[in-house]
Order: structure tokens, then sequence, then C-alpha cells
């Protein structure tokens, strides 16, 4: 009886453990790649340097990654003509899914790269530790804020992080 | 026999979740997340099914678990 | 006249089961709500003709909401005795349960609501209440289950726990009873590689009460079971033990097929099976295989093949025939030997195009988004055989 209760107990301290995450690339140089975008155009990270630089690495298959992307959208459209951009990594091995989910959105800010790493080559790299992942990188491209997940206070809390970015 | 099972299934449960064994990347479960891969997808089905052998067959309770998907944030 | 059942929410905790099982989902559920109606028409020409429906609602982007409404209207037919032999050859005892409520016209009503919380990522929190209620028997159980995700270990922990209340008044009982269901259940899912997770689940559950329902009479001291049609002498209520103790083990396994070759039927599909033992007080033990095979047969439309296998022994104090001075006398044909065969085809058809993929949208965001429809056949080797049409419509918004 006991050892049912200590077991029960000691299942209980594991539901109750805190997520575990995983900062590798803070304050770091944000690793380069080049990836077509969904218009079949190379992008390179390389070529957004002296601007703030929003990548997020996302599926179509991913629900939390479904209700960020149009929180995306509107947080471009409020730097619209700043020096800030998106990179939207998509990781569906099947562009065909990124399309179709594209389709939902009839107007994307000039600033909204898509980006597909099919391969997850880049996101390897980036090591993700949830999906979606966000990295905020500052004008030198060094990773200054990282996402895991989205959650609602997000958008907040990128539009400070952006703003103290793009001051300095 | 019945103690025995109780352990071993938390031992299992529990020596997976503590080892870290399993090494499947967030951006790896795109098939996980697909709706035919799901344990619970209809459970509007599963429930109606679920109650018919119920009142046909005299083991109920306990079908199933919870969890598995795509395991986003 | 053959032995079926009527089916009825007699056993409310397997909805609570089934809940603890399939309620938790993380908050970012897509919105959605399914209609759907089915048959089962057994071969004694009892037929059951149930509507579903269930609305899904996030509220924030932790919460969401959770609506069911299912109605079962019961016919019994007005002749027939298909599988009445047979049934009646595994228990002389059983035959009696035709002079209970499963010969009457019933009408079931089960309504769900709850919600399901997600506190910080940390753990995941499903509330639920389950009400049924029929024309004898009312059912009420509330339902609480905890869910902790371990991304990095691709691990998700669940404990859930239900308390089940039924009120029973069947026609042959003198007063109405009560049974109180406490159901435990654990569980661990693990996904072992990008194409296969499995899981594992314990469930224990301890009821008390009135554990008959009132519906079924036994014949006894030798009356015969066809003359067992009100109470008497010799045709006496069900006599239960007081209390059942259960446990269930099952283990799952989904598998993704992406093998070349045997024209792509191992391609862009899935297999799952699915085992579970069980075992209670009364001396009943179960084993239950369920094997499925989904397929996609192009970007839009998914086949689904089944088959599930059940087979369970006897309770120890089932016997053929009782005497006055036997304490437990029962006829219900759930605690008999015997097994099951459920055999099943379904198909989904996604309704979205290029237009709209998300579905036909029937007015401003709401879309119809897949159409569905299964075929299952089940039979007993008792003789009962039901044949199980369902379609359906889901709808996004």
């Amino acid at each position: 009886m006991r050892q049912k209760r200590s077991l029960l107990i000691a299942w209980f301290i594991i539901l109750a453990l805190p997520a575990f995450s995983w900062g590798g690339l803070m304050n770091q140089s944000a690793p380069p790649f080049t990836l077509m975008d969904i218009n079949g155009r190379a992008v390179s990270l390389s070529s957004f340097k002296g601007k703030v630089v929003f990548i997020d690495f996302w599926a179509s298959w991913c629900p939390p990654c479904k209700v960020e992307f149009p929180e995306l959208i509107r947080l471009m459209e409020r730097y619209n003509g700043e020096d800030v951009a998106l990179l939207a990594v998509n990781v569906d091995q099947k562009r065909s899914h990124a399309v179709d989910f594209l389709k939902k959105f009839s107007v994307i800010p000039a600033s909204f790269h898509l980006l597909l790493d099919g391969e997850s080559q880049v996101i390897k790299i980036y090591n993700a530790s949830a999906m979606p992942t966000s990295f905020i990188l500052d004008k030198n491209g060094v990773v200054r804020h990282i996402h895991f997940g989205y959650r609602e206070t997000d958008r907040k809390k990128w539009i400070e992080e952006i703003d103290t970015l793009l001051k300095q | 026999m019945k103690k025995k099972a109780v352990w071993l299934l938390a031992a299992v449960s529990l020596g997976a979740a503590l080892s870290g064994c399993a090494r499947v990347k967030p951006w790896e479960r795109e098939y996980l997340a697909d709706p035919i891969m799901q344990f619970d997808y209809n459970k509007e089905e599963k429930s109606v099914k679920e109650h018919f052998l119920g009142t046909r067959e005299g083991s109920t309770g306990s079908f199933g678990v919870s969890g598995g998907g795509c395991g986003c944030n | 006249m053959a032995v079926i059942k009527k089916p009825t929410l007699r056993y409310g905790f397997v909805l609570a089961f089934a809940f603890i099982i399939s309620s938790i989902k993380p908050a970012y559920a897509e919105d959605y709500s399914v209609l759907q109606g089915y048959t089962h028409a057994f071969n004694n020409s009892v037929t059951v003709y149930s509507t579903v429906f269930a609305l899904n609602k996030d509220v924030s982007l932790d919460t969401s909401t959770y609506f069911k409404y299912n109605i079962d209207m019961i016919n019994p037919g007005s002749s027939g005795d298909g599988g009445g032999d047979s049934v009646k050859a595994t228990s002389g005892a059983s035959s009696a349960s035709t002079a209970g409520g499963s010969s009457a016209k019933d009408t079931r009503h089960a309504l769900t609501a709850g919600f399901s919380h997600n506190f910080s990522n940390i753990i995941g929190l499903d509330a639920y209440y389950d009400y049924s209620k029929e024309r004898d028997y009312t059912s009420n159980t509330p339902t609480i289950s905890l869910k902790k995700d371990l991304f990095d270990k691709n691990t998700t922990l669940t404990a859930g726990y239900s308390r089940n209340t039924d009120k029973i008044s069947g026609q042959f009982l003198d007063q109405r009873g009560e049974r109180k269901t406490d159901n435990y259940f654990v569980g661990v899912t693990q996904v072992i590689s990008p194409e296969t997770v499995a899981q594992l689940g314990y469930s224990k559950n301890i009821s008390y009460g009135l554990e008959s329902e009132g519906i079924r009479l036994v014949p006894i001291d030798g009356a015969l079971a066809s003359s067992c049609t009100a109470k008497s002498a010799t045709c006496v209520n069900e006599k239960f033990p007081g209390s059942r103790q259960r446990k269930a083990y099952i283990f799952n396994v989904n598998h993704w097929l992406a093998h070349e070759g045997f024209g792509d039927l191992f391609k862009r599909g899935s297999f799952k099976l699915g085992l579970r033992y069980y075992e209670d007080d009364w001396g009943i033990t179960s084993h239950t295989s369920e094997f499925e095979y989904n397929k996609y047969l192009s970007d839009d439309t998914v086949l689904r093949l089944g088959y599930r296998y059940y087979t369970q022994s006897k309770a120890y104090f089932v016997k053929d025939t009782y005497v006055s001075s036997d304490y437990f006398k029962v006829s219900s044909p759930q605690l008999e030997e015997f097994d099951t065969h459920l055999t099943g085809i379904k198909l989904i058809r996604r309704l979205g195009n290029d237009t709209s993929p998300e579905g036909s949208r029937l007015f401003s965001d709401v879309f119809a988004s897949s159409i569905e429809g299964k075929y299952e056949f089940y039979n007993e080797s008792t003789g009962v055989v039901a044949h199980i049409v369902m379609a359906g419509l889901r709808f996004t918004f």
C-alpha cells in the first residue's frame, strides 16, 4: 500500500516538472544559411545584415505554428518599412503542404520571407527544441532572443525585443 | 503477477521519461502529427464504439492512453 | 428470442475512460464540430439509431472547451430471433433476460461538457462531466486527468481519475439501487522514432453497490427460461457480488508506413496494433487484439481497414442452472465465456480544394472539412451478429 502511494507521488512529481528548454545559440552569431524561398529564389541570411532579423521555424502540421502564423504577418505589418525582416522557415517535407497552408493568407508583407527547409538541414543546425521556435537577431546577426513554442504573450515580447534591438 | 505488472509499467515509463533515449527531434514529427497516426483522432467515433462494446462484453474500462501527436510546444 | 442486451450506459465509466484516454489535447486543438449518425442493426431485429453532435472550441491558446450530445434510440423490432438458439446455448439462465427491458423501446440521452487547460506548458489539465439518462438508468461521471509532456524525452505521462454514480431502476427491482465506481488510470506514451509511437497503460476500477441491472430474471429449481417472464418463486432477481475490482493493462503502437514496392500499399499509410489484458475479481479475464491499416488513397481520401478480436472467460459464479440455495444467480450474457470479432472498413474524404483549402464553405468562416462513412460487421461466438453503419461530417471554423 505504501509502495503504491510512493509510486503515485513520484508520478505526480514528474507530471509537475517544468518543461526543459535549451538556449545554446544565445548571444552567438546566427549560423549562416541559404535556402530557396517559396517562389524558387535563393535567400541568404547574410543579405539581411544591418536589419533586425526574426527567424521562425514552422510547419503546416504543427498546431501552435498555425496559430502563430497570422501573428507573424501582423508583426511584419507593424514594422512595414523599418529595418526588420522575417524569415519563416518551413520544414514540411512536401512543399505542397506549405503551399496549401499559405493559400489561407491573401496578403503577405514584402519583409516576410517564406523559406523552405524540407530536408531539415537548417533547423538541425539551429537545434530548435520545440515547434515553432523563433530566434531574434540583432543588426549584427547575433542571436539575442529565443522563443520556444508559441504563447499568447509572445507577441508583446517580440515587439519589446525588436523595438529594443532597433534602437541599438 | 499484478504487482509486477504495475511496477514494470512504472519502470518502463519512468525509464523512458528520464533516459531521453528516444532522440526524435521536434521537426521530425511530421508523420507522428498526421491524423492517421493519432491514437485518438476521432474521439466521438471511438466513444460510440467503446460504448457499444461495453454493452456487449464483460470487461469494460481502459481502452487506451492519452498522448502522442506532434509534441509541439 | 435472442438475448440482445439493451445497449445502455450501464457502464458509465467506459465513457469516463474513453475521455481520460482521448480528450486530452493541446489547447491548440483545431476548432471543430462533428455530426455523426450510426445504425447498429442486430440479428434479432433490434436496431439502435444514434446521433452524435460534438463541438470543440478554443477560448484561448491555453484553454479549450468541449461539448457533446449523443442520443440513442433503441428499437426492439417486432419479431425475429436470428441468433436465438445459439445465444441461449451459452447459458440456460441467460435466456431469461428476454423478460427484461431488452425488448422495450428506449431512448438514451448523453451529454458531455468539459474543458482542457494547459498551465504554462508545465502540465495539462482536463475536467469533464458526463451525464446520461434513459428510462431506468441515470449516470453521472466527473472525470479529471493530468498530462505531462516531456518534449525533450518524447514522452507523455498521463494520470486520471473519475467517479461514476449510477442510479438503477430496472423493472424487476423492488427499489431503486445505486452503484459507485472509482476509476484510476496511469499511462505513458513514448515516441520511439519519427515513424513509431507506443503507449503503455494501466487502469484499475472498483465498483460497489448494486451490480445488477434489475432487468433480468433467473429461472431456478428447474423452471424453464422461456416461461420466466415475471417474478415468481422460480423466477427471481439476479444476485451479484456487492463489489467488483477490475484491472486492465494496455499496449498500443502506431507505425507510419513509408516502404516502397507492393503497389505502394505500404507507403503513406499507418499500421496500428493494440493489445489489452483484463482481469477482475469475479474471475473474468479477457484478451483483446486490434489491428488497423490506414492508407492515403490520394491527398484527399483515406481508407481504413480494421479488425478486432476479443475473448473472455466466464465469471466464477456463472452456472448453467441455478437452485434456490445458490447465493449468486445471474443471467447476464456478459458474464459468460465467449469471443467476438469486429471487422470494418471506413472511407474519409476531405472536401477542400484549391480555392478553399479548408473545405466547402458553408457560411462565414464555417467549412465542411470532411465527410466519412464506415461499415463494420460484429459477431459473437454466442450467435449474436450486428451490422454497424456510420456516416459523418466534420466542420471546422
